[in-house]
């Protein structure tokens, strides 16, 4: 009898640890090496991404830029790249990041680089690759063989097709074209709506707006971040009570004074407004 | 008797962690990674260099480079960037490419105060 019980013992045994090794597995955080870009954990995640945008600035490629977002293996890229530009404009980060991640999203969505790639502002850039000096007393080799798929990756050739336009560089004034009032009942909220487009009405992103209290404080935040609405398009939340002042570019004229309207439902019943400000590069 | 079907037991609940634990891991592995840049493979770790080494030629900020390259290699950054060009020269990267890392090179190597040997 108690023969005929042992093999019922043993898997039990087998069970309980089998169950014990797969909670083990899903609660302890893995840790791999010599590993791929998608496994990397959230915070390195973020800097890799963000360092894709500063490079892009550089190379202005879009499929170089693309190949090494797909790296990481976000569900979306782009929304990645936008929730990015905006924890970090909220959390008072780097300008230059941000800006760099709006105009990748900018790039990647419309499909074509429209931002001329930054200068070189190396003193004494050597003008020929001749002599590479690398370390021979301890030659380090990677470990892996790379894949075909990193090869890929990194063999791509700079590849930039800068346009005239649009260009948000540095230094571009916008003057304000249209101001107007919006008064929509089921509007989530009393914003500030910000168009900006070139010379040639073609939206711009990666546009600086810098939005100031009066009483003090200041803001920036950029075109791009909502390429569903429109590559040159930005929002602000406005505050009851609150009077702003908005600039757009370097040096762009200063609109005063900007505050939530009130606007008249059908009803009669009054609502707070938004605002929605068009600019136009200014000749 | 009862001693040897404990050890039986013990030893198949041993059996059936490990081969849930493969399971697991295989099929359900944790979503918390402690997985950082250093972890990278190499050719990963070289295109992360290009990288710094491009920002490096627009921003001329060396401590922002060294930060970042500290992630590769937190002890000596400079050993992240020859690292970045040996893997550079295996993989075929384009001569602009390894000129933009071999300045940055040069650079950590002025700012460290490392002079010409590695």
């Amino acid at each position: 009898m108690s023969e005929k019980r042992g093999h019922l013992y043993l898997f039990t045994g087998l069970l309980i640890g089998l169950l014990m090794g797969v909670l083990i597995a899903m609660m302890l955080p893995v840790h791999h090496v010599d590993t791929h870009p998608s496994l990397l954990d959230s915070a390195d995640k973020d800097l890799y991404r963000s360092l894709i945008a500063r490079a892009y600035l550089v190379e202005v490629d879009n499929g170089r830029a693309r190949a090494r977002l797909d790296l990481l293996e976000d569900v979306s890229a782009e929304d990645a790249l936008v929730a990015q530009a905006q924890q970090l404009l909220a959390a008072g980060g780097s300008e230059l990041e941000s800006r760099a991640l709006a105009l990748l999203v900018a790039g990647l969505r419309q499909g074509v680089a429209q931002i001329t790639p930054l200068p070189s502002k190396l003193v004494n850039p050597t003008s020929e690759p001749a002599e590479i000096k690398t370390p021979t007393d301890s030659p380090i080799e990677p470990t892996i063989p790379p894949t075909q798929e990193a090869v890929s990756t990194l063999a791509a050739t700079i590849t930039p097709h800068p346009t005239n336009t649009p260009q948000p560089t540095e230094g571009a004034s916008y003057k304000l074209v249209d101001k107007s009032e919006v008064c929509e009942v089921d509007q989530p909220g009393s914003l500030i709506q910000v168009y900006v487009y070139n010379r040639a009405d073609r939206p711009v992103a990666g546009v600086r707006i810098e939005i100031s209290i009066t009483d003090g404080g200041m803001e920036t935040f950029y075109t791009g971040l909502y390429p569903e609405v429109s590559p040159g398009y930005a929002d602000y939340q406005m505050t009851e009570g609150m009077s702003y002042n908005l600039r757009v570019g370097f040096g762009g004229q200063l609109i005063q004074n900007l505050s939530i309207p009130r606007c008249t439902a059908g009803d009669g019943s009054i609502f707070a407004g938004s605002i929605k400000l068009v600019f136009k590069k200014a000749d | 008797m009862r001693k040897s079907r404990l050890i039986g037991f013990l030893i198949a609940i041993l059996l059936g962690a490990a081969g849930g634990m493969f399971l697991g891991w295989q099929y359900l592995p944790s979503q918390v990674s402690t997985t950082r840049l250093q972890d990278l493979r190499a050719d990963y770790q070289a295109d992360f260099v290009l990288m710094v080494a491009e920002v490096y030629t627009t921003d001329g900020n060396i401590d922002h480079a060294v930060k970042l390259l500290e992630k590769l290699n937190p002890e000596n950054p400079l050993r992240a960037v020859q690292q970045g060009l040996l893997t550079g020269q295996q993989m075929g990267f384009e001569p602009w490419e390894m000129r933009f890392m071999a300045d940055l090179e040069t650079a950590i190597r002025g700012h460290l105060g490392q002079g010409d040997a590695p």
